[in-house]
Order: structure tokens, then sequence, then C-alpha cells
């Protein structure tokens, strides 16, 4: 009899476990539909990066494709600069001079040529750059985990390549249930909002820690996809907001191992993040990117000065150049598209 | 007889060999006729500033495998003599199936240094890569496959493209 009862326990673990893993895979797939209806689609979003002690780093964005769009960056509540793009062309204006260093003269030379494009900064004025959009790179390369949250910029623009990598590194993508038994997070782990009646809430499901050293160099070490939550929300087909955070102090392994006291490479790894002795910075964040739709949404270049700027500030550079490539230099007599290319602007 | 992935890949090279090895042909393209595979466009003389020229393949078209289109074009786009852009047009036959992601991502596979990635330009898939100081952006549009790459020292290849894929003569 107990045989018989333990075959019918096995039976059901190896029926569940099939279907789970049928289950989960379209689970991975619905998502990334989801993210890439929403890629696709005219939108306006908000990404918000919050550190540990409470800064927070916003950008707001209208985007009409991945070549026309605005970007409005801020600290806090302030808001610092705002950037259009269209194709090729450049469009910028600071909204709070003193807060970015090339203009404000704190820590950073700027060549003396660059004076009236400074001053004209300085005064609110829209400058323009006809070839100094950034890099088309800049929105197909996922960036590292450790990288996000240090260039607004290329954040806004390389996120849903981040995420994309994020579902990829996840240990699995679990439909949010309120009765799962096996959730992504539990207890004080479970810091993301419930969905609202009509949206799905998909979680990556993290790594287990590593447990030792298994031979291979870097097998033990730590990373940031080990300390990874992040809960997308889906509704009609799309998803509409995306909520990361990377955290170590309450990982469920590290609390189990401080109530029993091992294993003690677990209690030494958490020592090493805690000290920033890990190979990759594993820095506690919360990201929030929120989106909504509308497909009348149309960017358009304002009129202002028209200058080489673009690499004062690390922007521009060829579409295949990695973020950040431009070399910086004096400005020169800006060229428009229709001159052909070498023409000077009218 | 070639299998059809060693076919596909034979057609990529192909596109790419054309693009790299175009000459110098002065073929008003107005004029091209729909013979021997080629294919026949009426553009404008000038896109965004650039000469429109119909390039003479360096080889001959009956030389290369190209199984899945029944026409190419080679059109060069100069800043007088400078070559600042090229554009192959194939214009896919029967066989071809470019509604099919697994189709298509076959053919874009073959081009450019890396898998090619998408960017969305307007309503348009572009799938984007890069090559030798090149940028290089493809895409599909009804029986057609266009492959636009840019020179590094070009400044406004984003404009291009979306002007080349707003181009009325270029939908078919």
């Amino acid at each position: 009899m107990k045989r018989r009862a333990l075959v019918a326990v096995l039976l059901t673990v190896v029926l569940v476990g099939q279907g789970c893993r049928g289950g989960l895979l379209d689970e991975d797939e619905e998502l990334l539909k989801a993210l890439e209806n929403a890629e696709n689609d005219p939108r306006e979003f908000t990404l918000r990066f919050t550190s540990d002690d409470g800064d927070t780093v916003g950008v707001k964005g209208v985007i009409e494709d991945d070549l026309r769009y605005s970007l409005v960056l801020a600290e806090g509540n302030v808001g610092v600069a705002e950037l259009i793009v269209a194709d090729d062309t450049l469009a910028a204006r600071a909204l709070s001079p003193d807060l970015i260093p090339q203009l404000s003269g704190a820590g950073i030379e700027v060549e003396s040529s660059f004076g009236p494009v400074i001053e004209a900064f300085r005064s609110g004025e829209w400058v323009i750059d006809p070839s100094g959009a950034p890099p088309v790179n800049l929105l197909v390369t996922a960036r590292e985990g450790s990288e996000i949250g240090q260039d607004p910029i290329a954040d806004a623009l390389g996120i849903f390549a981040y995420f994309r990598s994020a579902i990829s590194l996840a240990a699995d993508v679990q439909e949010w249930n309120e009765e799962s038994i096996n959730p992504a997070y539990r207890g004080v782990e479970e810091t993301f909002d419930k969905p609202s009646l009509g949206t799905t809430r998909y979680d990556l499901v993290r790594p287990r820690l590593p447990r030792r050293e298994t031979g291979q160099p870097g097998s033990g070490e730590p990373r940031l996809l080990h300390f990874r939550k992040m809960a997308f929300y889906v509704r009609s087909g799309r998803v509409i907001k995306v909520v990361e955070e990377i955290e170590y102090e309450k990982h469920i392994e590290f609390r189990r191992a401080e109530r029993e006291g091992r294993p003690q490479f677990l209690l030494d790894m958490r020592e090493r993040i805690r000290a920033g002795e890990t190979e990759e910075d594993i820095v506690p964040r919360r990201l929030t990117l929120e989106m909504s739709f509308n497909p009348d949404i149309q960017v358009a270049v304002p009129q202002g000065l028209t200058a080489n700027f673009a690499s004062l500030f690390g922007l521009g550079g060829p579409p295949e150049a990695a973020g950040g490539e431009s070399v910086a230099g004096e400005p020169e007599p800006s060229p428009s598209p229709e001159g052909g290319g070498a023409s000077p602007s009218p | 007889m070639l299998g059809p992935p060693m076919r596909l890949a034979a057609s990529g090279a192909a596109l790419v060999l054309l693009l790299v090895g175009c000459g110098g042909g002065t073929a008003p393209v107005e004029a091209a006729a729909e013979e021997g595979g080629k294919l026949a466009l009426t553009l404008p003389s000038q896109i965004l500033g650039l000469k429109v020229t119909l390039e003479q393949p360096s080889k001959g078209l009956k030389d290369i495998e190209r199984p899945y289109f029944d026409a190419l074009a080679l059109l060069s786009l100069r800043e007088n003599d400078l070559l600042r852009a090229s554009l192959e047009i194939g214009r896919f036959n029967s066989l071809a199936r470019p509604g099919n992601a697994g189709f298509r991502n076959q053919i874009l596979n073959k081009i450019g240094s890396k898998p090619p990635e998408p960017i969305t330009v307007g309503r348009d898939t572009v799938y984007f890569t890069s090559g030798n100081r090149q940028s290089i952006f493809v895409w599909f549009e009804g029986r057609g496959l266009f492959v636009l790459i840019a020179h590094q020292d070009f400044l406004f290849p984003r404009t291009l493209l979306r002007r080349l894929i707003e181009l009325e003569e270029l939908k078919f």
C-alpha cells in the first residue's frame, strides 16, 4: 500500500513538473511577445531609478519610433535637460545648466570654441546638431546590469534590450498568482504591486545562489542576476509597466543561512557583497518603467542655434558606434541633410 | 545541386558581393529595363542631395546563384563623385516566403558581421547591423528586400533610410 502511494506521489510530481515546464515556456514566449508589442508602438514613458539611499533619477520620454523620440532627464523632481532626436538630428536644451558639469564649469574642461554653444545652453536655448543623434547601437545592445542607472540616456534607449537580456538570464518566467504555492518572491521579498484587474504580472525567477566553487573559475561568484527581482505587467497584449529591484539583504537563501548559521560560504558571500568585494558590483536599486501608448505621437525638432555639439556630451557618432564613442572636439559649421552631407547649412 | 540552406547562403553572399562590387555605371535610373533579371525602377535622380545611379554589377547576374529573387538592382548614392551609400534591391520570386519569420531570419543572418537587430522606423521594422565602418539597414517590403549600406563618414544615414522607406517607387 505504501509502495502504491509512493508511486502515485512520484507520478504526480512528474506530471506536475511536465505541466509546469510546458506552461513556463509559454509564459516566457508570451512575455517576450508583449515586450515586442510595447516596443513597436508609439508611446510615452517614465523611467525612474531609485538608489538605496533614496536618490531618484528619472527620464520622461515620448517615442514616435526608434529614430524619433524626446527625452527629459530629471534628478529628483528637478528637470536637468531635454533632448529631441529625429533621425540624425539631435536637439537639446538645458533645463538646469548648473546641474550639467559641461555647462557649470565644474569638473569638466571643454574646448573654448564651444563657448557660443555653452552660452546658448546656459540661456535655455535649443541647440541643434544635424548629425548628432545617439548611435543606433544604444537601442539594440543590452547593457550589463551593473551599468544600468549610470547613464540615463543610454538606459532609456536600451531598456528593452536590457529587459530581454534579464529574461534570458532568469531561471524562469512565472505568471503571478496570488494562490501560488511556489511564487517567485515570497514574504518580505515580495515588494511588487499586485496586478490590477485585466492586467497579468510575470515575474522573473532568480537562479539559485552559487553554493561553492565547482572548479570553474568564477563559478562560486555571485552576480547581479542572482539578486534581480523583476516583474512585468501586461495589459491588452503589451507590457505597460516593469519594476526591477536589486536587493540582497532580504534574499531568502541569506536569511535561511543566517537562521541556521550555515553554510558559511553563503554568509561569507553576503559579507563580500556588503564590502563591495564581488567581481560585479551588486548595489541595491529600484527601477520602474511605466508606459502608455498613443498612435498619434509625433516628434518634431524645434528651432534653435545650429552647431555640432553632441561630442561635448559624449553623444553622437555613427549609427554603429558604441555609446559614447564620439570624439570630443571643437564645433564645426553644421552640414544639413538636404545639402547632401558636406554643404554648410543656410 | 545546392540544397535550400546552401542556396540561401549563396544568395546572401551574392547580395553582399553586389553591394561591395558595384562599378561606376551611368545608366539613368528611369531607363532601367526589366530584362535578364534586372529590376525596372523609376526613381528620383537625387535623394537627400545624393545622386542616384543604377550600377552595373561587376559580375554578370547570370553568374550569380539567386534562387529566391527574380530581379535585382543595385543603386549608388553619391555626393559629387564620393560614394556615400549603396542600396541593393531584390524582388522575391514565388519560391520565397518573405512573410515567414524563419525565412526572413535566414536571409538576415547572411548580412553583416553581426546578426541584424530589429528597430522600428515609422510602422516598419528595419534590421540594423554593421560592417567594416558601415551601417547596414535591411527591410522587407511586399515582395522586396532592401539593403542600405551607408558609409561611416556619411553624416545622415538615418535620414536617408527614412526617405528610402517612404519612397512610393520602392513599394512593390
